[in-house]
């Protein structure tokens, strides 16, 4: 049976997204519908997180929707893993993970994540308590790097 | 002159477009009518003084109309005399008004308080603190699957002889109507004291505290189309003198030395410091506007237009509507399976249409009915057949796209 840990690492190898690809979806999309389809589309493509992981402790607190994020280093590089009750938030969490998922330390902190983000235009697509809950995700994640 | 054009939000052009606004959170807090919106403005532009201690004309002008305000409330709610009526914040401050100045004094431990299983936590949470800062007991009624009151549940409860009862008339997640005399007349039957939550009932029912038989009844100007922080407590003649002072401050005294003060009757002392002037006045203007011949009609066509909303949305798969439909304010809460209501609520907003996702202040009862929340569509006396063809019509397409 794998540890925890070596599950984390597994299911983040799994997710091979990345933010070039993400760009490259989202760039042609003008209206909000296929914005929105693409969401959808992307998150599904994130690991399906075990029941057993769905857990009080991992949840990131300032989100509307229940989000549970789980990371583990492996050879300096950082594993992610995360979930969502709402489709929506699972698409922003591929996302952001298309971004960090099997990053160094120092790729995570050189990381143009706001240019990122303003490129996909999807920010101004969300409530403030939607953007919030994004950015609570985005802050956990670079506390993991300090 | 049609009820819609009376508010402005409707035909305003950068709210509007590209797709109409479809406004259907009135339960959260309805809009304004120009009426009121007008006395407003007027009220700043051209009489601003202070009530009850001008020695001149518009200081006059103002404490008279301001009082007249008092009068018209106590008649709207059937209240026997307008000294019944203490202006407050709102509904909130009016209940922790109550919880602090006749709970503080009137309930010992050991007491029981009751609540329903359905209440906002406005009407739960002051009773629930109350009651662990006096070491009291703090019951809370069973609720039924379709949000009504557990009735077994409450007679049982009854038995332990509570001090106070506190009620919501209607739900405000699920816009049930609770038999609210019927609630009232048990506990009273034991003795206790009773306080109801009107803030759901004043824009769609007709209100008569007497026939009721409580003791407290509490609302907010906003939600009956007035404007916000200012509301009503209704206090019953014969607990007046249960009451202690809240706040101290000017207005409130009678008397003041160095050594002691003396209070004067309520409605005074319980409304110390300057009051929310122009939000009386704006709320006496909504009072006109909700009592108005067009106004009555568009209030009976709502039950049409509730009942067409509920036929179209039990029609689409997979919704699931919470609480009964049958005798409801006009509220529809839903939940679809598969689907958060946070993201239905997010492509609603996409399409325009405004309503409220999530447990609406009133978490105990989502725990009772074991869900995490659901989408609440409330109707205000604006809201007509094309407002449910555009919602309906909004939610098909965002439960298509979530399903891709």
């Amino acid at each position: 049976m794998p540890t925890e840990q070596q599950t984390i690492i597994q299911l983040s190898n799994q997710f091979t997204l990345t933010d070039i690809e993400v760009v490259k979806i989202f760039t042609p999309l003008k209206s909000w519908e296929d914005k929105f389809r693409q969401l959808m589309l992307l998150g599904k493509k994130l690991p399906q997180l075990p029941i057993e992981y769905q857990l009080e402790q991992y949840l990131v607190s300032g989100c509307e929707s229940k989000v549970w994020l789980l990371h583990e280093w492996s050879n300096d590089k950082l594993c992610l893993i995360a979930s969502s009750d709402a489709k929506i938030v699972k698409g922003l969490i591929s996302v952001v993970l298309a971004a960090f998922n099997g990053k160094t330390k120092a790729q995570i902190q050189a990381f143009d994540l706001e240019g990122y983000l303003a490129q996909l235009n999807l920010l101004n697509q969300l409530s403030p308590s939607r953007a919030n809950g994004l950015r609570a995700i985005i802050d956990k994640i670079y506390n993991y790097c300090e | 002159m049609p009820i819609r054009s009376q508010f402005k939000i409707f035909s305003d052009s950068n709210l509007n477009s590209p797709t109409p606004f479809v406004y259907l959170d009135s339960a959260a807090t309805t809009h304004k009518p120009q009426s009121v919106v007008d006395v407003i403005c007027e009220f700043y532009q051209t009489q601003n003084a202070n009530v009850h201690r001008g020695s001149y004309t518009t200081a006059n002008l103002v404490t008279a109309r301001y009082e007249q305000a008092r009068i018209n409330i106590a008649g709207f709610i059937g209240a026997n005399d307008h000294t019944d009526i203490v202006w407050t914040k709102g509904t909130t401050e009016s209940i922790n008004l109550v919880a602090y100045a006749w709970g503080e004094n009137n309930l010992s431990s050991g007491d029981t308080i009751v609540v329903l299983g359905s209440e906002h936590h406005a009407n739960f949470v002051p009773w629930q603190q109350l009651a662990l800062r006096k070491n009291a007991h703090f019951e809370v009624v069973n609720v039924l699957p379709n949000g009504d009151v557990d009735l077994t549940h409450y007679q049982a409860l009854m038995a332990n002889k509570p001090k106070l009862v506190a009620l919501q008339h209607c739900s405000n997640a699920l816009g049930n109507i609770h038999p609210i005399k019927s609630l009232t007349e048990l506990a009273k039957q034991v003795g206790a004291t009773v306080l109801v939550d009107g803030a759901q009932a004043v824009a769609h029912l007709t209100v008569n505290v007497n026939n009721i038989g409580c003791d407290f009844y509490a609302f907010s100007g906003h939600k009956m189309y007035g404007p916000t922080g200012v509301g009503v407590l209704y206090i019953a003649p014969d607990i007046k003198s249960e009451m202690s002072p809240f706040h101290f401050g000017g207005e409130m005294i009678q008397n003041v030395t160095r050594e002691k003060t003396t209070f004067r009757p309520i409605p005074a002392m319980l409304e110390t410091g300057t009051p929310n002037i122009s939000g009386i006045l704006g709320l006496n203007a909504a009072l006109e506007f909700i009592q108005s011949a067009p106004a009555i009609e568009a209030l009976n066509n709502n039950a049409q237009t509730y009942n067409y909303l509920i036929e179209q949305l039990s029609q689409i798969n997979n919704v699931q509507i919470i609480g009964n439909s049958n005798n409801n304010i006009g509220v529809a809460s839903f939940v679809v399976e598969g689907e958060s209501v946070s993201d239905i609520g997010t492509l609603l907003n996409e399409q325009n249409i405004a309503v409220r996702c999530g447990h609406h202040c009133a978490m105990p009862l989502m725990q009772a009915l074991n869900i995490n929340g659901t989408v609440r569509v409330s109707l205000g006396i604006y809201n007509d057949k094309s407002d449910i063809d555009l919602f309906i019509s909004a939610l098909k397409k965002s439960l298509s796209i979530l399903s891709c």
